[in-house]
């Protein structure tokens, strides 16, 4: 199927004092029609940089510097800014990460929906408004009509993140990326608004791009899932191939160090070392200083993305 | 065997000033009428959501803040009744780690620091072993070395500095430690070393641990015996097998359900639970789990059931318990 969105080796970097950090360097993935690509790894790898990327809204001293983002055979990247204001909260939305700073605290959640459908669908207020009610409903917020008038502060974390979604989806957007949308939340209400997310995407036949360090949020939700670590894809495969047969050293590291219910007790194994900071990765593979199947060649060059088998890719030289 | 620590009937309400003007305060229940003991050696887990009283529980164990009613048996000592003095020196055999491992560690204190000051409190700094020796031991066993005792906090991975944390603990040598979430705000793979780090410590010092934290699976390796919490009060404590295998509560059925499993192929088999938690100032009537519960009847809404033996060292605060149990009974074997 020809993809919705197809990113060929973005890089964005940060050219700060100090040095450049590669927060992306060199990523290239696709997203189709109705399905959930998962991007996972661990803190700093680049997941939310990869996502503001895809926006156009790094903020500064960072720059995308090379690749194409390709939007329904667009690039993105080259779009003039008011085209691209026409895109962004309307055909391609975002759930960001920190939920406190997502709403304007100074203004009612009606306001701030029917802002969105004022400008993007050009509603008359009234009507913005009504949408808007049908938006809180849909996203399962009791009294609707009630809550438009409410603050921010005055709605519970579960409530705000509904919020947050059905801002993002009030425009029914292609694409929607959401970058730890349950991350600040409880277990069942996690379980509540990952159904949400599920059930809205087949609805409305969106893609989701879905940011979680949460294997087993992955597990119940992503059709596909990409591999982070320092600014690179190391492997991305279907969620059964990467569960079942998933390759990389560092994909394995992360599948053994986490506990199962159920799970055995005794010592878990967890991956030595830690990330290096971005300004100090190591020359070759950036994971090799903390893997246990390196060798001299890991030091040398960074292997290349290579297919294993039909949609399964994995940067390794140990595996090529 | 007696316990080394004894939890009676301890409550804890916080006021909360009404913004408004000439607004009345209220009273927010954190911690409603708790019991539990735990023995030399064990781990117990504390498990339960956002703003249940977990940290409040962990802070009355260590007499960080005072409790209205109950008391606090520690090592055969009534916390609650010692003097400034005593509860000091008593210090010294409970000690707690905190949630955040970014705003725990003072920053402008050098690692050096950070662990003498317990060390020279406690008097603890001249034992023969110089405090360089002492210090540079402490570090290898959290898995850093002396090398890192000059630097500042903010020179440190979040991984590094729950090290630090768990080291400035160890320093006295204590017998109970209050880990309050050590691991939560950890990578995966750095949160496996840490807990590894901590049942090792536990063997090596004989270590008894209250560990609090919302993973449930986290909980379930470290635990010997879980108690879940539910707006200020305990709904279960049992081993953690039984509250794993066999849960006399709906709360912790719904909790176990919600857990998202890493295994793309296994089919979720119940709803989410519905609603949000309520607000502590307005707890619902009755049983506090009534209005999300799916087994909840009549009952339930006007009196709240007490917490109590439905199986050999298996409490529970349901009055439809044994409903529950059938339940879990009946998925297991359907799924076989
Ligand atoms: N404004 C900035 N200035 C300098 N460096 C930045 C800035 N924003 C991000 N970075 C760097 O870019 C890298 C990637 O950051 P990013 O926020 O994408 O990580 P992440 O994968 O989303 O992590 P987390 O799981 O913690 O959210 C990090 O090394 C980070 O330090
Ligand atoms: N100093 C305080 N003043 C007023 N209310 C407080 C205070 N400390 C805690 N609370 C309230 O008491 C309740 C229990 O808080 P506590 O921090 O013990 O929860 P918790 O279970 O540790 O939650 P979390 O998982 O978010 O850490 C919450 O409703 C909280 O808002
Ligand atoms: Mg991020
Ligand atoms: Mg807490």
């Amino acid at each position: 199927m020809q993809p919705l969105l197809d990113i060929r080796n973005l890089k964005t970097y940060f050219h700060t004092d100090k040095g450049v950090i590669k927060a992306v360097d060199d990523i290239s993935f696709s997203l189709v029609k109705g399905e959930t690509l998962a991007l996972v790894g661990e803190s700093g790898c680049g997941k939310s940089v990869t996502a503001l990327s895809l926006l156009r809204l790094v903020p500064p001293p960072g720059k995308i510097v090379g690749g194409e983002i390709l939007f329904d055979n667009t690039n993105l990247l080259l779009l003039p800014e008011n085209d691209m204001r026409r895109i962004r909260g309307n055909r391609m939305s975002m759930v960001f990460q920190e939920p406190m700073t997502a709403l304007n605290p100074v203004l009612r959640i009606g306001d701030q929906i029917a802002e969105i459908l004022q400008l993007h669908k050009g509603l008359e207020r009234n009507q913005a408004l009504e949408r808007s009610a049908e938006l809180l409903a849909e996203v399962g917020i009791p009294d609707p009509e009630q809550r438009l008038r409410d603050y921010p502060h005055q709605l519970s974390g579960g409530l705000r993140q509904r919020v947050i979604i059905a801002i993002s989806l009030a425009c029914r957007p292609e694409i929607l990326i959401a970058d730890e949308p349950t991350t600040a939340l409880d277990v069942t209400i996690q379980a509540q608004i990952m159904d949400l997310l599920g059930r809205l995407r087949d609805e409305n036949e969106m893609a989701l791009l879905l940011i979680t360090h949460d294997l087993g949020v992955v597990a119940e939700s992503a059709d596909r899932v990409a591999i982070m670590y320092a600014g690179l894809i190391v492997e991305q495969a279907t969620v059964v191939d990467l569960f079942e047969h998933g390759s990389h050293p560092y994909t394995l590291g992360l599948l053994a160090s986490v506990p199962r219910l159920g799970g055995k007790k005794g010592r878990l194994t967890p991956i030595s070392g830690q990330v290096p900071p971005p300004l100090a990765r190591p020359s070759g593979c950036p994971f090799r200083n903390r893997c246990p199947e390196a060798f001299d060649r890991c030091a040398e060059a960074c292997p290349e993305l290579k297919e294993l088998s039909p949609g399964h890719l994995v940067r390794c030289w140990r595996r090529t | 065997m007696k316990p080394l620590l004894e939890i009676k009937n301890l409550s804890k309400s916080f006021r909360l000033t009404s913004k408004a003007p000439g607004g009345k305060s209220v009273s927010l229940k954190a911690v409603d009428d708790i019991s539990f003991s735990i023995f030399p050696g064990e781990t117990l887990g504390l498990v339960g959501e956002s703003g249940c009283g977990k940290s409040t529980t962990g802070k009355l164990v260590l007499r960080l803040i005072e409790a209205d009613s109950g008391s606090v048996t520690f090592d055969d000592k009534e916390i609650g009744k010692l003097s400034s003095a005593q509860l000091r020196a008593e210090r010294r055999n409970l000690q707690m780690i905190f949630q955040d491992p970014y705003s725990s560690l003072n920053p402008r204190m050098r690692v050096r620091q950070i662990l003498a000051e317990p060390l020279q409190l406690h008097g603890l700094d001249k034992n023969g072993r110089t405090l360089q020796e002492e210090l540079s031991h402490l570090l290898e066993t959290v898995g850093l070395d002396a090398s890192h005792l000059d630097r500042y906090p903010h020179q440190f991975s979040g991984g590094q500095r729950q090290r630090i944390g768990i080291a400035r603990a160890l320093a006295v040598k204590p017998k109970l430690i209050v880990a309050d979430e050590p691991v939560s705000a950890l990578d995966v793979s750095i949160q496996a070393q840490v807990i590894n780090l901590m049942q090792d410590i536990q063997q090596q010092f004989g270590l008894t641990y209250l560990f609090i934290a919302h993973d449930l699976a986290v909980i379930e390796h470290i635990c010997d015996r879980v108690a879940v919490m539910y707006l200020g009060r305990i709904v279960e404590i049992a081993p953690a097998e039984k509250i794993y295998g066999s849960t006399q509560h709906p709360y912790t059925e719904a909790l176990l359900a919600a857990v998202p499993r890493p295994d793309p192929k296994r089919e979720r088999t119940h709803q989410p639970l519905q609603g949000e938690v309520p607000s502590p100032v307005n707890p619902p009537s009755g049983c506090h789990f009534h209005p999300r519960c799916p087994y909840a009847q009549n009952i339930c809404r006007t009196q709240s059931p007490e917490l109590s033996e439905k199986a050999p060292k298996h409490l529970a605060a349901c009055h439809f318990s044994h409903k529950i149990a059938s339940q879990s009974r009946t998925d297991q074997t359907t799924s076989q």
